[in-house]
């Protein structure tokens, strides 16, 4: 007769013990968890250099380029230099191929991919034929894809890296925003994350065969969070999404005031995470490989600082919104 | 036949106030229709440069290209005459440029006398853009927190 009613306790405990470890469980995964940067090194940048793109060397340190003439800086906690390359100064503007292994650039009126370390990698691509608007381009995988408008869609051109071939030409699905200037790429495995710099800041999948899927909801996210940002945020802009270890971070920055939102969203679209930073400071780019996030500041001059990033696990339960 | 008024006459009274009052909304509603154009021509609709590829600023968060103060927007694009621009930004009576500020920025600065921060006026890429600026005290304070950020 005893053991019935021990054994009931000893159940409701264990319950109660299972429960709570379901809970720790999910406060500890990567996408509740804190992300923590701490300043690393930083070095003033002239006023006159007018910078248009940024990317890391996958070493700790972070290259700059400026447009016409194009001028590619390596910024590293010794200082900065000037980085030769081969291609030639045309004058024209050059979009830069995010997210390939060494830093290249696609010029758009001649459709070819120009490598900065050696003309032999450069090649030609047949882009011109569709009468496409670039707008950008990503090394996927093993392709490359092109994104631009034709007429009021978006459309992407999936090239081969090895061939150098066209291997399909997609049309994005009608749900995407009209194309617009204000549109930004960022290369994933697979594909591109399509992202737009005005409310609600909507996050895109595009696959390379041409799906496409709502990845995140920046500003339903951002309502969903305990201590979140609320209204339209109409007078906001993102100014920076780029990948981390574990998710991605985005920046929006109020044109009102110097006030910036940094915000986290984990690996499957969820934002997990937000925190408001009142100085013009800003994400430049990201080495999610070595946990270093480039900045720039403007507390009186510009700088480029490094941060390094840790993740340390949520202990409080504001802010964070654990998976549905 | 005093005070009474023939029927034709009364109602034509009555269609005249009418149109009058017709009149006034009409103008009214031209004026309302024509004033964000007008307002355009001095400040244009507020946008971001959206083109990075073109306009550098933009990537760099010191340097926005377009400011609003309340609903007011200011922002790039040739016409655009940040000095008109000031006066909004500037509550009245409240200009209040520290010192140190004073010589080195002459008339770019305007100063929000209700915060510790200003902004700068400044032309790049044919725009004008905004640059903070803040007193030494707030610069470090800013420092001292941006030395580690927890999200």
């Amino acid at each position: 007769m005893l053991s019935p009613l021990i054994g009931e306790p000893i159940r409701v405990c264990l319950c109660v013990l299972a429960l709570l470890s379901c809970a720790f469980q999910e406060r500890h995964d990567g996408a509740a968890a804190r992300l923590v940067l701490t300043e690393s090194w930083g070095i003033s940048l002239p006023d006159s250099l007018k910078i248009v793109g940024a990317r890391p060397d996958g070493a700790g340190n972070v290259l700059l380029w400026t447009d016409v003439p194009l001028r590619i800086l390596l910024v590293s906690p010794a200082g900065m230099e000037q980085v030769p390359h081969t291609i030639p100064s045309n004058g024209r503007e050059l979009l830069p191929v995010v997210g390939a292994s060494s830093l290249r650039f696609l010029d758009p009126v001649s459709g070819r991919v120009l490598s900065a370390r050696d003309t032999a990698e450069s090649m030609s691509l047949d882009v011109l034929t569709e009468s496409m608007s670039i707008q950008a381009t990503a090394a996927a995988g093993p392709h490359l894809l092109v994104v631009g408008t034709r007429g009021d869609r978006w459309s992407i051109m999936v090239f081969d890296w090895e061939t150098r071939g066209r291997v399909a030409l997609h049309e994005v699905r009608d749900d995407v925003p009209e194309p617009s200037n204000s549109a930004q790429f960022l290369p994933t495995v697979g594909g591109l994350l399509l992202w737009f710099m005005r409310s609600p800041f909507t996050v895109f999948r595009v696959t390379a065969d041409g799906n496409t899927e709502v990845f995140a909801r920046v500003l339903e996210g951002l309502a969903g969070l305990d201590e979140g940002y609320r209204g339209d945020l109409a007078h906001w802009v993102a100014l920076a999404f780029v990948p981390l270890d574990r998710g991605f971070l985005i920046q929006l920055a109020d044109l009102t005031s110097d006030d910036r939102l940094l915000v986290v969203i984990d690996d499957d679209g969820n934002v997990v995470r937000s925190r408001t930073v009142q100085a013009a400071f800003g994400v430049l780019t990201s080495d999610a490989a070595n946990r270093v996030l480039f900045t720039v500041r403007s507390l009186n001059r510009r700088e480029i600082v490094a941060y390094r990033w840790h993740w340390e696990e949520a202990v409080d339960w504001h802010q964070t919104r654990l998976p549905s | 036949m005093t005070g009474i008024k023939p029927a034709y006459q009364a109602n034509q009274e009555v269609v005249m106030r009418i149109m009058s009052k017709w009149t006034l909304w009409g103008v009214g509603a031209l004026i309302g229709l024509l004033s964000p154009t007008i307002g355009a021509a001095q400040y244009p609709q507020c946008r971001v440069c959206h083109d990075l590829v073109s306009c550098p600023a933009m990537p760099l968060p010191g340097a926005e290209l377009c400011f609003m103060v309340g609903d007011d927007c200011f922002l790039g694009g040739d016409e655009c005459d940040p000095r008109v621009a000031s006066r909004k930004i500037t509550p009245e009576g409240g200009l209040s440029m520290p010192r140190e500020f004073q010589e080195r920025f002459a008339f770019r600065l305007f100063w929000d006398a209700s915060d510790d921060r200003g902004v700068v006026f400044g032309r790049y890429c044919n725009n004008v853009v905004v640059e903070w600026v803040y007193p030494e005290r707030v610069e470090q304070r800013l420092r001292r927190a941006l030395v580690r950020i927890e999200i």
